[in-house]
């Protein structure tokens, strides 16, 4: 990070104005305390103060590099102490050569430079002091901005994959086709119609019914997928099969709601929407340790080339798990020559 | 008698489609089709008046379909939900059907492609394949023909792309095809992180270069896994550099 001072064109004059009263009133005090003559008071305020100007400039650094955080350690005290003493000797020596060269032969001069020693130590200290505590302020207001922008940054990107989720819940190309197919069915198999909006509206009725964090039970998800699969049976017939090996345990198991569609939406979409052969899906739940793992496993035709790279959906059920339980190792991908497998870890909470 | 062919993946929207033209005895289906690879062989060899076309289907997409036509029909496309192809649609008059649509809606589509096919004023295709390569932005597969036959090339299986004038060269592993579509359309529609345009005439697989060597002053070459040479511009000198990390 650059010195703050150089930043903007306003920030250089303030530190100028800034070191221009304190010269001012150092002057002053010569003037009216120490009885100095004007040239002589003028050129020692402006030398000692002029000097220290730009030694503070340099003294950024070394805080920078100190406390990247803007706290301050023992070890930064320390180096404090040593780079403070430093730069008192450096500043003295120098005003004093740079004074004695000016006024080469003023004996009144040198005996109040003498005399004012001590008075001048005290002043470097107060001037290092606060020009270190002035930077640390500074460093720590900046890591407190950026703070705020990255979270406010986190929060938008939440709020996004949320809006995700619910857009790969309400698949537009399932709920329209689906329509058509009732449509057609009207025609040619009235009942089966009716049965089929009942199936799609229970569906519907379960994606509206919770919110993004609610959890549900493993067996309510069973059932929702099962409406969504006889639905998407409806359309594909036998080109769909779908398969189950759910151990008992899991039923009651906590899982997040609609965790299971985008997984089995992502079988149909890359294996029954590519295929003109049977697709088997096959569901399976089983507890391991602290976890249940639900595994979804569909095989499609290696001869088919597939259109679309992106797996949006998959990507949603990740950033889910990763918010709900904050871990991203909960979704692995298992992709052989003739099947797609994804798996899932639900961490069991501890009653 | 218009003669007409369905090519449409899903039972239950084929018999809506059936039940609907039973109002237009005119219009004789001579086949219906599930996968856009046997509905693409069957509207070459049968030639119909007309087709329905969903778009989105196994094998071959209703736009890919379009890519690999001979024969190029009056064409009614159907689809659910897909918004680059309805802008495509809207902005090149081209009859289509929002699924799930009415009788009225189907009757509007079939009075259009009627008056298309009598003044014979059917092509469309090259404007709204124009229009849909604009929109659609990565490709993970492109679909060629040679002679009579189709094949889907899976984009990582390119290695490099050479242009021969209206036409490109698609060199893969142990063949070429030869596909209508510019440099244009695959440098702006292949992955940039695998592939770069080193030339006029050329688009290179990364991972397929082994050496970049100086040729004669000022002028280099690629050469690749196989031990192919392939020239480089100067414009594209720097770029190439970058992406090799050179």
């Amino acid at each position: 990070m650059a010195n703050p001072i150089f930043e903007r064109k306003r920030s250089i004059y303030i530190y100028l104005l800034v070191w221009f009263l304190i010269s001012g009133i150092h002057f002053l005090a010569e003037i009216i305390f120490y009885d100095l003559p004007y040239i002589v008071a003028a050129a020692d305020s402006l030398v000692y103060n002029g000097l220290f100007a730009l030694i503070a400039v340099i003294i950024w650094y070394p805080v920078r590099y100190n406390n990247p955080e803007g706290r301050i350690k023992f070890y930064g005290l320390v180096t404090y102490l040593v780079l403070g003493i430093i730069v008192l000797l450096f500043w003295l020596f120098m005003g004093f050569f740079i004074l004695k060269i000016l006024f080469s032969g003023n004996e009144e001069y040198f005996r109040f430079l003498n005399d004012s020693f001590f008075v001048r130590v005290l002043l470097g200290a107060l001037f290092f002091i606060a020009a270190v505590l002035l930077y640390h302020l500074l460093v720590y207001y900046r890591a407190l901005q950026e703070k705020k922008l990255s979270e406010t940054k986190l929060n938008l990107l939440v709020r996004e994959s949320e809006l995700n989720a619910l857009r790969s819940q309400m698949n537009p190309h399932f709920l329209f086709n689906s329509l058509n197919s009732i449509s057609s069915l009207t025609v040619s198999n009235p009942e089966k119609a009716r049965e089929m909006i009942i199936q799609l509206s229970d569906f519907l009725r379960y994606a509206l019914k919770y919110g993004q964090h609610d959890e549900t039970t493993f067996a309510d998800e069973l059932k929702n997928i099962e409406l969504y699969l006889n639905i998407e049976k409806t359309r594909f017939e036998d080109k769909l099969v779908f398969e189950k090996k759910i151990q008992d345990i899991c039923l009651q198991a906590k899982v997040p709601n609609m965790i299971l569609q985008p997984l089995v939406e992502n079988a149909i979409k890359h294996g029954v929407y590519e295929s003109t052969t049977p697709v088997v899906i096959t569901l399976s739940c089983q507890g391991i340790g602290e976890y249940f793992e639900i595994r979804l496993k569909n095989n499609f035709d290696p001869e088919n080339k597939s259109r679309t790279g992106a797996r949006l959906g998959l990507k949603n059920v990740e950033n889910r798990l990763q918010l709900i339980y904050n871990r991203n190792d909960l979704l692995k991908i298992n992709k052989q020559e003739n099947y797609f497998e994804v798996i899932i870890l639900i961490p069991q909470k501890k009653q | 008698m218009i003669t007409a062919i369905i090519v449409e993946d899903e039972k239950l929207a084929r018999d809506l489609l059936r039940d609907y033209l039973k109002d237009h005895a005119d219009i004789k289906i001579i086949g219906e089709f599930e996968d856009g690879f046997s509905g693409l062989k069957a509207i070459n060899e049968l030639k119909p008046d007309l087709i329905f076309l969903d778009v989105q289907m196994p094998k071959l997409t209703g736009f890919e379909m379009l890519e690999v036509l001979d024969h190029i029909p009056a064409i009614i496309f159907t689809t659910a939900f897909d918004q680059y192809a309805l802008k495509a649609f809207e902005h090149n008059a081209v009859d289509y059907l929002l699924k799930p649509y009415s009788r009225l809606r189907f009757l509007e589509a079939i009075k259009k492609a009627r008056e298309r096919i009598t003044s014979g004023d059917v092509n469309i295709t090259d404007k709204l394949l124009e229009h849909i390569d604009k929109q659609q932005e990565i490709i993970h597969r492109v679909v060629v023909r040679s002679g009579s036959k189709i094949h889907v090339i899976p984009v990582n299986e390119i290695r490099y792309i050479q242009a021969e004038d209206d036409y490109v060269m698609i060199f893969t592993k142990d063949s070429k095809f030869l596909k209508q579509k510019t440099m244009k359309y695959f440098e702006s529609h292949l992955a940039p992180e695998d592939f770069i345009r080193i030339h006029r005439s050329y688009i290179v697989r990364l991972s397929e270069i082994t050496q970049l060597q100086l040729y004669e002053k000022d002028s280099y070459i690629v050469i690749l896994k196989d031990g192919t040479k392939l020239p480089v511009s100067k414009g594209g000198l720097p770029e190439l550099k970058k992406m090799l990390d050179f």
